[in-house]
């Protein structure tokens, strides 16, 4: 069943991709690209997939994997189904430091912004651990409330920077608050991967160890498990994946919060099974999520977070008639 | 012609005339305006009212003569109560719409302008100056904008027809839509544009758009801030057409083409000489 | 707050902690399975100071029986005990056979065998006790630490576990227990200890224990022993301790504790 399922989902993510390949555009058509694959078309079309789709589609699936590994750790970590990767406020602190930059920096500055968003997000982080620290880690219920601080600080300081932003500026700062992919490049790419790849590591070594953390403290304690050391970990892995989506995309949500539950429903619960598979699966629809963006009322574009937000309505109807 | 000036704010005949959302608006001899917009405020002292105008916001940098005039914060309702104003003259490009209900709740004459074309800039001016007691002079100037928008768009015809955008704002890539007084800027200057009709007056558009082969011109706002970041999008894959040349981008001085005011029609000259000079 | 306290626990031999609430015997037991950190004072275990251990070692050799758990997101039985290997496998390593059986043998154990696919909230409260039990059994201790075990068993279950205890110090396992249950205590334990306010009220055998007045003492309640036919003692409490009670006799204790 397991085995069956997972090449579904590869399946998925490979249709997705090529999806977002050949679909997302007048200027390259599915028969173009086939033309083009096979030798026949005209290298244009190449140029077009190779260096303007696949580094869209290249941020879009890493960003859509960062977001559901971060979501599915904090869902583990903080016992918490509704936990997403923006309840710690990482996120409110990357998209406030971007805002800033859009709303203050001169405009050759501008290229700075991924960084100065990190910046932000690192703080926020920090801001969250010391608020929430305790002897065995930070603790789930403190961090909860620490990311609601930090969240509404966020808030506040970016709706004050949209009022005092000179109009042509906000359109930019705007697409922060709803996310976008249209800024890909390879070299963002790059840079994204190692905020991608490294938190991802941490969490499959300590996937067994957020299972048992599960199941309460003591007897994840008894058996072995570091707490402090594994909710630490755990915490700043979930930051970096939250930060760098923010950094790279803006803010697009759902993504983090309903993909575990999805996978969830398929692979079960434990922690160990989920990483990879949600990471696949989110990168497949944040893909699916732009491609529909840009089609929709092309040639103009959605923003991505409208889109994924879209999602969440029937997730939540979904979860509402569970519960009753 | 002498019942035209108005030397003595006497409260004159009362009729109304609807502005250009559609309000209705006292008409009167008003002799403190306040203007709410650098266009608004260029239009003013086109019609010659440049003498009533007691406020104007500090964004208001032409003619030279309206820098002098005292500063106000356009979305501050207090600072206009505070100055008594007998006229104040809006804009829908840029004023807060629930200012100025606002303002009109608590009594005060205000006139919307809604320029989105040629057309509507010079029924402005003649509003503006109806409004302000300086019908004849907005006559002549309706006159003489009118010929000049004739002659660039009859050396607009000479000259073959294009597809092109007018890029607000390169990234994220924001467009200006059919509607706007941009669109009209494009198409009476020969152009046709290519930005998405049913997604808003100034959509952000899928940035490759720039590859659509049908794309020959970009019209944009010659200003620092656009400018970092066309050379900031100049370095992406996506912009292919435009560093061979096959798009060219055409630079109209900002405070000309972003203002829906007189000096628009600079802009359309500009606009017309610059693809004369590089068919 | 526990102070003071040294106990010596061989391979085999069943200690009890007993003592009213709040005696500090819950934290005892997690002071020796190391979840909680002493401050003074030392811990060996097999010989080695507690301190030396890593968390992953001690979790190998001691069991850890807790009266609750948490359930966040539904787990079946099987999932539940499988955890109990997880000292044994480190992060990257995947269940093998030698895992496989030494799961299905803590099912035995404790008969959940039927029940290993049934998810864990539709458990009653025995079964959710036995399922923590077969998981501290899963990673095969030398140590097993219960904190109330008996407490939401049935009468036949506490048999049940009485037996399985009982063999499990017959294979050499050593058991500290914390219960409620002083005939519990009496029936299983080769030493019994007494806590009270976290310190040490007595310690000794069943019969030491029967024989002194430290039990109503501690309680405030005074007691009278009775025997069954076999022979083995039965405590019972008549009343509030207004007048110290008499010394109590006890026929010679039963071997085979």
């Amino acid at each position: 069943m397991t085995r069956w399922a997972d090449s579904l989902l590869a399946a998925s993510a490979v249709a997705a991709i090529i999806a977002g390949l050949v679909l997302a555009g007048p200027a390259v058509t599915p028969g173009g690209a086939f033309a083009w694959l096979t030798g026949n078309g005209d290298s244009q079309v190449g140029t077009i997939l190779l260096q303007v789709r696949l580094p869209r589609l290249a941020l879009a699936f890493a960003v859509g994997a960062a977001l559901a590994m971060a979501g599915a750790a904090l869902q583990a970590l903080l016992a918490n189904p509704l936990a997403d990767p923006f309840l710690l406020g990482i996120s409110g602190g990357g998209a406030a430091a971007a805002t800033a930059a859009f709303a203050l920096l001169p405009a050759a500055a501008l290229a700075l912004v991924p960084a100065l968003a990190m910046g932000g997000a690192a703080m926020a982080t920090a801001l969250v651990w010391w608020m929430a620290r305790g002897p065995l880690g930070p603790s789930p219920t403190r961090m909860i409330l620490a990311g609601v601080a930090v969240n509404a600080a966020a808030s506040a300081v970016i709706l004050t920077l949209l009022a005092i932003a000179p109009s042509p500026r906000l359109p930019g700062a705007l697409a922060i608050t709803m996310g976008s992919f249209a800024a890909a490049s390879l070299p963002a790419v790059g840079w994204l991967l190692p905020y991608l790849l490294v938190p991802a590591v941490l969490l499959l070594h300590h996937g067994r160890d957020l299972g048992l953390l599960a199941v309460g403290e003591e007897s994840a304690a008894a058996l072995g498990v570091e707490i402090a050391a594994v909710r630490r970990r755990v915490f700043l892995a979930a930051a970096a994946l939250a930060g760098g989506a923010v950094a790279f995309a803006g803010v697009i949500g759902f993504i983090g919060l309903v993909t575990p539950h999805l996978c969830r429903l398929v692979w079960g619960h434990q922690p160990r099974r989920l990483i990879l598979r949600v990471a696949v699966a989110g990168g497949a629809l944040t893909v699916l999520g732009d491609l529909v963006a840009r089609r929709v009322l092309a040639p103009a574009e959605l923003p991505v977070g409208v889109v994924t937000a879209l999602l969440g309505v029937p997730f939540f109807v979904a979860l509402l008639r569970r519960s009753s | 012609m002498l019942s035209v000036l108005c030397l003595a704010c006497s409260p004159g005949p009362t009729s109304d005339v609807l502005d250009q959302v559609g309000n209705p608006v006292a008409v009167g001899s008003p002799c403190r305006v306040i203007t709410l917009a650098p266009d608004v405020t260029e239009l003013a002292f086109a019609v010659g009212a440049g003498d009533l105008v007691i406020a104007a916001p500090a964004t208001a940098d032409h003619p030279p003569a309206a820098r002098a005039l005292p500063h106000l914060n356009p979305g501050d309702v207090e600072a206009v109560l505070a100055r008594s104003p007998d006229l104040v003259l809006a804009t829908t490009a840029g004023n807060d719409p629930r200012v100025i209900d606002r303002l009109r709740q608590l009594g005060i004459v205000v006139c919307t302008l809604d320029v989105t074309s040629f057309a509507k800039l010079t029924e402005a001016t003649a509003l503006v100056g109806a409004l302000t007691g300086r019908r004849d002079q907005a006559n002549v100037v309706v006159f003489q904008l009118s010929e000049r928008i004739d002659a660039a768009r009859r050396r607009a015809t000479l000259l073959a027809s294009r597809h092109a955008l007018y890029v607000v704002w390169w990234e994220p890539f924001i467009v200006a839509a059919p509607g706007t007084f941009h669109d009209d800027l494009l198409r009476t200057a020969g152009l046709e544009n290519l930005a998405p009709a049913a997604a808003g007056r100034y959509p952000r558009v899928d940035p490759e758009l720039l590859l659509d082969p049908r794309l020959d011109v970009i019209v944009a706002p010659d200003e620092p801030d656009v400018r970092a970041t066309y050379d900031a999008v100049c370095t992406r894959p996506v912009a292919g057409r435009l560093r061979a040349g096959t798009t060219r981008v055409l630079w109209i001085p900002a405070d000309l083409a972003n203002r829906p005011g007189p000096r628009l029609v600079d802009a359309l000259e500009a606009l017309v000489s610059a693809r004369e000079a590089s068919p | 707050m526990v102070d003071g306290v040294t106990l010596d626990v061989a391979a085999g031999r069943c200690l009890a902690v007993v003592g009213p609430n709040g005696a500090g015997k819950s934290t005892l037991l997690r002071l020796l399975a190391g979840i909680l950190p002493a401050r003074a004072g030392t811990i060996d275990l097999l010989g080695r100071s507690l301190r030396t251990w890593r968390r992953r070692d001690v979790a190998r050799v001691v069991g850890f029986v807790p009266q609750l758990f948490s359930l966040t997101f539904p787990l079946t039985v099987r999932e539940l005990v499988d955890q109990g290997r997880a000292p044994h496998l480190g992060p990257w390593r995947p269940p093998a056979e030698p895992d496989r059986a030494a799961v299905a043998r803590a099912l035995e154990r404790v008969h959940l065998v039927e029940q290993s696919a049934t998810g864990m909230q539709n458990l009653s409260g025995g079964e959710r006790q036995r399922a923590l039990l077969a998981r501290a059994l899963a990673s095969e201790p030398r140590l097993l630490l219960l904190d109330e075990p008996a407490t939401a068993l049935d009468v036949r279950h506490q048999l049940d576990l009485v037996a399985v205890l009982r063999e499990l110090l017959a294979d050499g396992v050593g058991v500290v227990l914390v219960v409620h249950d002083w005939n519990l205590a009496l029936r299983l334990a080769d030493e019994v200890l007494v806590l009270d306010h976290g310190v040490v009220r007595a310690s000794g055998s069943p019969a030491e224990i029967l024989r002194s007045t430290v039990l109503s003492d501690v309680f405030g309640v005074s007691l009278e022993v009775l025997h069954t036919a076999d022979g083995t003692p039965i405590v019972v409490p008549v009343g509030r301790a207004n007048d110290a009670s008499p010394a109590l006799s006890l026929p010679p204790r039963q071997p085979g504790c």
